[in-house]
């Protein structure tokens, strides 16, 4: 569709570069619309979806309660009064574990020192979800259960403030509901996310032409395209016949102005976390590595084997470039070790385990090992992205950082019973649990609701003030609207309930 | 169904802002123009993965399908490179256990780099071992090569082989008469006998039939 | 729902001795479950069209038998029920059309709607709405109910796919023939599709110049047969292959036997052979449910079974540890047990993934749900009988606990009768009375093999099969103008004197249908 921005937005979009490019691409016909999208691609706010497959339990961390706290201790999942810190309002367990339930493989994981650091920007709000249906309440941790027409949190962002960014929402993590598209049909087709499934080689598929050897020059083969499109296709008899089907006008769509916009921006240089080597040959097909690629594999050094690091990683680069308004990563069903650990070989040493299978949801097997050990993993991660934004400047003293929030998505929280005392054993879905959202744009420092003490469910609080209300139990849509509100998320008129208290300063 | 043709106006004319001396004229060979076609009510076209879309421009331009399209000159295209967003599976490791529904924002940008590194390739090829040539064969400007631009036989043998080999049929009057025309396009601002046009209309001619729609999908 | 109510609750019922898993104490209802019939049949038999509506005490969704009570003749309604999806993306999320109606229904009484209630007011918002157009495609609600396309897909619309006749002529002599079967361009599409490649040049030259449309349909045929034993239809990775990756789900890093992972459990390859074979040349798709056997492949394209005496010489880390007699095909294999059960006593997940995969229903999105009245008992004690949960779950857990015999890792894989007492300490005394017999379907069941019994001979089955290749060849799930094409497929897979159960056989079937052949 052909856009027609009024004279002052055309050049206020000329004015932002590459981003009004893209604005005005996707420009609505409105003037207020135009000018209000304008204004919110130059003020952008970020949103990493760091999913956490398999139940991210809070009284496992963050909630956590010792046993001289619970009366019914013994059956219920408080822990040794000796494990449980108390940071501000938070709580936190540190565990050196020689074993992850019936696998010999010792860990230490530690949950006190990212409390410690990032107390201000932490907010844990309690909840309790739906289903405890994996892909079901994947997709419900982020569309609040359709609380507004299925679109997807990642997809409101998108819509908000990607206007001007080239790939605004990408994905990253596979094969999880985290990542699945929303059910509101009505957005544009820049907000649905868009799949980065490896790392390393996805750059190359931002350009169409660089580092092909031997090819003939660039404006000969855009020239190329150009007479493909406007010539050999829509002549075609195949077109003709076939140009009906829905594939066909979706991808004729795509490979227009959406392409170009993507390669103009030299993603295919500034997106490539990996450098030169013998693995990677870029110089000698005339590519580079990213200007920052250096920086950020220091700060994820296992990138080349854990897929997570890798695609923090990318993550932290979509973001630092203007790329993407929000990603969304996550650790995946798949098991990951050490590097170069094989068993049979000598057996599991400490730390071999990077990922246990199902990640989360092995907690089935073992849960206060996996809680510890996975907790443990998704900290570090939100630990170096946090330190990666808040090394770089948005614009007016401003870091990315003060931009950004990470959600810990999950499923459901874990059943709290367990054999009388017993320190391992496994546990099943509960739907009732809390998440963990680290922002500077929320309520830092702030446990809104509470634990029952008879059941060590958590209880919800007042989405005005945030005062505890035990009794009361937050839904899937009030978490939809805190976390969209704090983003700055106009919803005006989706019916979301008003829960201030998930704000900063509220 | 074939049926004899001369090169239509608007090609000839193209061709000639092309050439400083317009070329003699021969007899060619087309596929007869079908009947306007009738347009589908319920099209049901396919997306050809990446897959398949090498492994028949492997066996039709005779590349070895292992070395068709590498990128850096080590990672297959499909397998390694671009194996989800060009429809492909990947369960055991990235636990894509099913083909994407919609083509992915960089499809058609992963479709053009094959088409590219594949077209590409094969010119190469052609130019280096002449005598087994399949696409840029030998005869661009006469037998003594110095005609001023393009034989008209050897545009219609090259668009012939072109979609011979990417679409598995001959190309209509039209299709020919386009890609005639788009030699002067690839020419402006270079002689038009010069090898190198020639070489590099080839490759883009292939590129563009390669990339087009009925090459993706079927 | 708290605890203390959860053990109220199940302090009212108790199971009995027997196979009847659902049988109960209360004789308020207990007679009638007894008898095996669900609460959905009841609620379907008080539903039909022309019935007066009356209202059951059930927390069981009854709005597709209300929509099809409202539409008798709906296309939709055909079995009495509409699909979830008439209104709802994942239920209880709403499509557009849904979000229409319940803007209508009942508004300014309070929500939740009783069952009462939303059975009152839903005939008049569905009026309400049938001259709205929910999907701005064009066609009125109305008009897509009474087609049977969907009001919430604007790509789903009513079409007349019938050619006028200068249409006809003029596209009988284009590139492609719009207004019929054109066997060129299935030619094309059968190796395409089969074997992975196109037909060469000469092939496709000398295909058009066969003027005799049998000749044609011969030369389909036989590129089809040819292209069934080709690699790239039965090989490791194939179209076969991939067909069963969604049931199967392997994880390369727990896998066993050859290119192990690092912590190889189990050797999905079995499951990929077993599959691939029930699947090809004239073998029992049933198997896939019903094997006592297993497979290996010789080479890319060759598979035969494997002895009972070559499986028992295998290593540890990829031997079968169910008995021949208590195997139910490729859902209790070592790695349907390692990935789905793993180490859960009542295993919802592994019966919940051989219910999606064979017979095509997603419990999550309410599909194929035949509730078992006073079901959930919860017998682990994991809330499941919290209204929310029990939704599902009173169809889920008794179609789990033929399931529950049979170990995943812990426990090695094996059959067990008395397994769930080795989770007495994990999920309390109750887990041990869960029983061993089940309800699928409606229909009570012994065991795992009388499941995949009832299962594999059933219409969801077929459909299923069906289904998938439906999918993979045409490249779309079957819509309203493939009914009868998809219809007389599946129904011959069931037929013992069209296809018998074999795949080939439809396949040769299926790339004839307009469906596949009409460009």
């Amino acid at each position: 569709m052909t856009r027609t921005p009024s004279r002052r937005n055309f050049l206020r979009t000329a004015s932002l570069g590459a981003a009004g490019a893209f604005i005005a691409a996707r420009m609505p016909q409105d003037a207020f619309a135009q000018e209000a999208m304008i204004e919110r691609a130059k003020n952008p706010r970020f949103l990493i979806v760091l999913s956490s497959f398999g139940g991210a339990n809070q009284v496992d961390a963050f909630l956590s309660r010792r046993e001289s706290e619970i009366p019914g201790a013994a059956e219920l999942n408080a822990y040794p009064d000796a494990m449980v810190q108390t940071i501000g309002e938070f709580r936190a367990i540190d565990m050196k574990s020689p074993t992850i339930g019936a696998i010999p493989a010792s860990f230490t994981a530690n949950q006190s020192n990212f409390v410690r650091k990032h107390t201000n920007d932490m907010m844990v709000v309690t909840h309790t979800g739906t289903s405890v249906n994996h892909f079901v309440a994947q997709q419900r941790s982020i569309n609040g259960n359709a609380a507004w027409k299925g679109r997807t949190l990642q997809e409101a962002v998108a819509l908000t403030y990607g206007a001007g960014y080239a790939i605004p929402n990408v994905h990253l993590v596979n094969g999880t509901g985290f990542t699945e598209r929303g059910t509101d049909g009505t957005l544009p087709a820049y907000v649905y996310g868009e799949r980065a499934p490896v790392p390393n080689l996805w750059p190359l598929s931002l350009d169409g032409y660089k580092g092909i050897a031997g090819a003939p020059d660039r404006k000969l083969f855009e020239q190329a395209r150009k007479f493909r499109n406007e010539r050999l296709d829509p002549s075609s008899d195949f077109f003709r016949t076939f140009g009906g089907s829905q594939r066909i006008k979706h991808w004729s769509d795509i490979r227009g102005d959406a392409l170009r916009g993507v390669e103009a921006e030299d993603l295919i240089t500034k997106l490539m976390l990996f450098p030169d080597s013998a693995e990677m040959p870029l110089a000698a097909h005339g590519l580079q590595g990213s200007a920052i690629g250096q920086k950020v594999r220091e700060a994820f050094p296992n990138y080349e084997f854990d897929p997570l690091e890798a695609q923090a990683a990318l993550a932290f680069m979509l973001l630092r470039y203007g790329v993407s308004v929000t990603v969304t990563i996550g650790p995946e069903g798949s098991a990951v070790f050490k590097k170069g650990v094989k068993l049979g070989e000598g057996g599991l040493g400490e730390g071999d385990i990077v990922n246990p299978p199902i990640s989360f949801d092995f907690s089935h097997q073992a849960n206060r090992e996996v809680q510890a050990l996975m907790w443990n993993r998704q900290l570090s991660i939100a630990d170096r992205l946090i330190s990666l934004l808040k090394s770089e400047e948005f614009a007016g003293g401003q870091s990315f950082w003060d931009r950004s929030m990470i959600y810990f998505a999950t499923e459901f929280g874990r059943t709290r019973r367990r054999p009388a005392n017993a320190m391992t054993f496994g546990s099943g879905h509960d739907l009732n649990n809390g998440s963990l959202i680290v922002s500077p744009m929320a309520n830092g420092g702030r446990v809104l609701g509470g634990v029952d003490p008879a059941t060590m469910l958590t209880y919800g609080f007042d989405p005005e003030t945030g005062r505890p209300e035990p009794g009361r139990n937050m839904t899937e849509p009030e978490m939809y609207a805190g976390i969209a509100h704090a983003l700055g998320i106009d919803t005006a008129g989706a019916g979301l309930a008003e829960m201030r208290a998930m704000r900063r300063n509220a | 169904m074939k049926s004899t043709f001369t090169l239509g106006l608007a090609a000839a004319a193209a061709l000639a802002a092309a050439c400083a001396t317009e070329p003699e004229p021969a007899p060619l060979q087309f596929a007869a123009e079908a009947p306007a076609p009738v347009a589908s009510v319920d099209p049901r076209v396919k997306f050809k993965d990446g897959e398949r879309y090498l492994r028949d421009l492997s066996a039709n331009l005779n590349i070895p399908r292992e070395e068709i399209c590498k990128e850096l000159s080590r990672y297959d295209c499909m397998t390694d490179a671009f194996r989800i967003v060009l429809g492909g599976v990947e369960a055991p490791n990235l636990l894509v256990n099913e083909p994407i529904e919609d083509a992915a924002l960089t499809s058609p940008i992963a479709v053009d780099r094959l088409a590219l590194h594949v077209c590409t390739n094969r010119v190469r090829m052609d130019k280096e071992t002449p005598a087994e040539a399949v696409l840029f064969k030998a005869g661009a400007f006469g037998r003594d090569g110095r005609a001023k631009g393009p034989e008209l036989a050897w545009l219609n043998s090259t668009a012939d082989a072109i979609y011979g080999s990417v679409l598995l049929r001959s190309p209509s009057e039209r299709e020919v008469q386009n890609l005639a025309a788009y030699y002067a396009q690839v020419a402006e601002g270079r002689a038009a006998n010069n090898p190198d046009v020639a070489a590099d209309w080839v490759t883009l001619s292939c590129f563009a039939v390669a990339s087009s729609l009925e090459a993706v999908f079927y | 729902m708290t605890h203390e109510q959860e053990e109220r609750w199940h302090d009212d019922f108790e199971p009995v001795e027997g196979n009847a898993a659902v049988k109960q104490k209360s004789t308020r209802t207990g007679a009638l479950i007894a008898l095996g019939v669900s609460v959905v049949t009841l609620v379907a038999a008080a539903l039909a069209p022309g019935a007066p509506l009356i209202q059951q005490a059930s927390a069981k969704p009854p709005a597709p038998m209300a929509f099809c009570h409202a539409y008798p003749d709906a296309k939709a309604c055909n079995t009495g029920f509409a699909d979830c999806a008439a209104c709802h993306t994942t239920p209880p999320a709403r499509n557009a059309f849904g979000m229409q109606v319940a803007e209508r229904l009942a508004p300014g009484l309070p929500r939740p709607l009783s069952d009462e209630d939303f059975l009152k007011y839903l005939p008049g918002a569905l009026k309400a709405v049938e001259d709205l157009d929910a999907d701005t495609d064009g066609y009125s609600n109305i008009v897509e109910i009474m087609a049977g396309t969907q009001t919430a897909d604007a790509n789903s619309i009513p079409k007349t796919l019938a050619c006028a006749t200068e249409d006809a002529t003029r596209a009988a002599g284009a590139q492609w023939n719009v207004c019929s079967y054109d066997a060129a361009y299935a030619f094309r599409k059968v190796h395409m599709d089969f074997c992975g490649s196109s037909p060469t040049r000469a092939d496709m030259d000398g295909f058009r110049k066969i003027s005799d449309q049998n000749t044609r349909l011969t030369r389909i045929r036989e590129a089809l047969s040819k292209c069934l034993d080709s690699a790239y239809w039965l090989g490791p990775n194939g179209a076969v292959w991939n067909i069963a990756n969604a049931k199967i789900r392997p994880a390369h890093a727990v896998k066993s036997g050859e290119n192990p992972g690092p912590v190889p459990l189990g050797d999905y390859d079995d499951d990929y052979n077993l599959f691939t074979w029930a699947n090809s040349d004239d073998n029992d798709v049933r198997d896939v449910l019903l094997a006592q056997y297993f497979v290996k492949r010789t080479s890319p394209v060759k598979l035969e079974q494997i002895s009972e005496e070559e499986l028992a010489k295998r290593p540890r880390g990829t031997r079968q540890p169910v008995p021949v007699e208590k195997r139910a095909g490729m859902i209790s294999t070592r790695w349907f047990g390692a990935v789905n059960t793993m180490f859960t006593s009542i295993p919802r997940t592994t019966a919940a993934q051989a219910y999606r995969s064979y017979l095509g229903f997603d419990i999550a999105k309410m599909e194929g749900l035949h509730p078992v009245i006073q079901e959930p008992m919860d017998y682990d004690a994991k809330g499941v009988a919290a209204p929310a949960c029990a939704v599902c779950h009173a169809t889920l857990d008794p179609l789990t606990y033929p399931f529950t015999r049979y170990n995943g890792i812990s426990g090695g894989y094996s059959y067990d009768a008395d397994r769930l007492k080795g989770y007495v300490r994990v999920d309390g005394a109750r887990v041990a009375d869960a029983p061993a017999g089940g309800m699928i379907l409606g229909r009570p069941v012994a065991d795992l093999r009388e499941w995949a019994s009832v299962a594999a001979n059933s219409d969801p089955f077929a459909i299923k099969v069906t289904g998938d290749y439906w999918k993979l060849l045409i490249g779309r799930e079957p819509d309203v103008n493939d009914q009868a094409e998809f219809s007389r497929l599946w129904r011959g897979l069931k037929s013992p004197t069209t296809y018998n159960y074999r795949v080939e056989k439809m396949l040769h079937d299926l790339v004839l249908t307009d469906a596949y052949g009409r460009p």
